[in-house]
């Protein structure tokens, strides 16, 4: 592998690590001057970051990382929060629409997306694939399609007006605000 | 055919038993190389190197400079190297981490005398 290379598989990693970006931007100068101290004196990318840089990137982001991981019922319930918003958003947008029909294939839609979320830390992977994995996740992709198509657009289960997606809404922007603040205050406080 | 779980010797237990004998102390090595003035991750892994430490993955040394800044062992900053170029980023021992290595020193005589005690002294070729 390459600097550059090992710099790209190490950013990849961070970026969805719950590290920060600022913090993600440190890293990677940290390992960049590191690398090319290494290179200089004749050794190899390789030898700084051990056979696995993946591995190695996920240690150094868990020990930077200042918050407690949730555990995975909370992160379910996030993903299936913010994948409810995103269909309901969409829904009225594409729809241009005052009312979204809640449907069968909508709940199915937005538990298949929670669970890929949460149970593959590694979907992130995706990145770095084959062709072979591309090629099996589009067959994948169009099965689960046509699952949903099957599952079918009936009976509506639900109409929500456009009230009440911003009334849904309004919580996660609520949350989004207390932790955004509360990540200010620690940064905040960590700089000299 | 059965295979008796025999101990492995020869370089690559003996490069095994160093490199986990090492992960015990290196946190300590790492606030000990601190304590003698401020570095950055590279001249840490060459002074560990020229003291004959040497890790099987220097980019171990940046997890365990990461857990120590946020035990506030360390504390990091921005500065220029001596080599010149683009700032680096220093690390120093902070007050608690002083009294860490302190601490750790006294644990690791203790430890290492206990195994003194334990294991046979080669240069003499008999128990101690």
């Amino acid at each position: 592998m390459t600097m550059d290379q090992v710099i790209d598989r190490c950013r990849s990693e961070w970026m969805f690590s719950d590290v920060t970006e600022e913090e993600v931007e440190d890293m990677v100068a940290e390992l960049r001057d590191h690398l090319q101290d290494a290179v200089l004196v004749g050794r190899t990318p390789q030898s700084v970051v051990g056979g696995d840089v993946t591995a190695f990137a996920a240690d150094w982001a868990a020990a930077r990382r200042t918050h407690v991981r949730h555990g995975a019922g909370r992160r379910l319930a996030g993903h299936a929060y913010a994948g409810s918003v995103a269909l309901l958003v969409a829904g009225h947008l594409i729809g241009w629409t005052g009312r979204v029909e809640i449907v069968p294939a909508s709940l199915a839609a937005v538990a298949l997306f929670a669970s890929v979320m949460t149970f593959t830390p590694y979907w992130r992977a995706l990145l770095h694939w084959p062709l072979w994995r591309w090629t099996a996740l589009s067959f994948a992709g169009s099965a689960v399609l046509l699952a949903l198509y099957l599952v079918g657009g009936r009976p509506v289960l639900l109409g929500v007006p456009l009230w009440g997606t911003f009334a849904f809404l309004l919580p996660g922007l609520g949350l989004a605000a207390l932790s955004a603040a509360r990540r200010n205050r620690v940064s905040g406080s960590a700089r000299p | 055919m059965h295979r008796m779980a025999m101990p492995r010797t020869g370089q690559g237990t003996g490069e095994q038993r160093h490199s986990q004998l090492l992960r015990g102390v290196l946190d300590l090595c790492l606030l000990a190389l601190l304590a003698e003035r401020p570095r950055y991750g590279f001249e840490i892994v060459e002074a560990l190197a020229e003291r004959g430490l040497e890790l099987v993955s220097e980019g171990s040394v940046y997890p365990l400079l990461a857990r120590v800044e946020k035990a506030g062992l360390a504390e990091s900053y921005r500065a220029p190297s001596a080599s010149g170029g683009a700032p680096r980023k220093y690390y120093r021992l902070t007050g608690t981490g002083h009294a860490e290595l302190l601490a750790g020193q006294v644990e690791w005589r203790r430890f290492s005398e206990a195994v003194d005690r334990v294991l046979p002294d080669g240069r003499r070729g008999g128990t101690a």
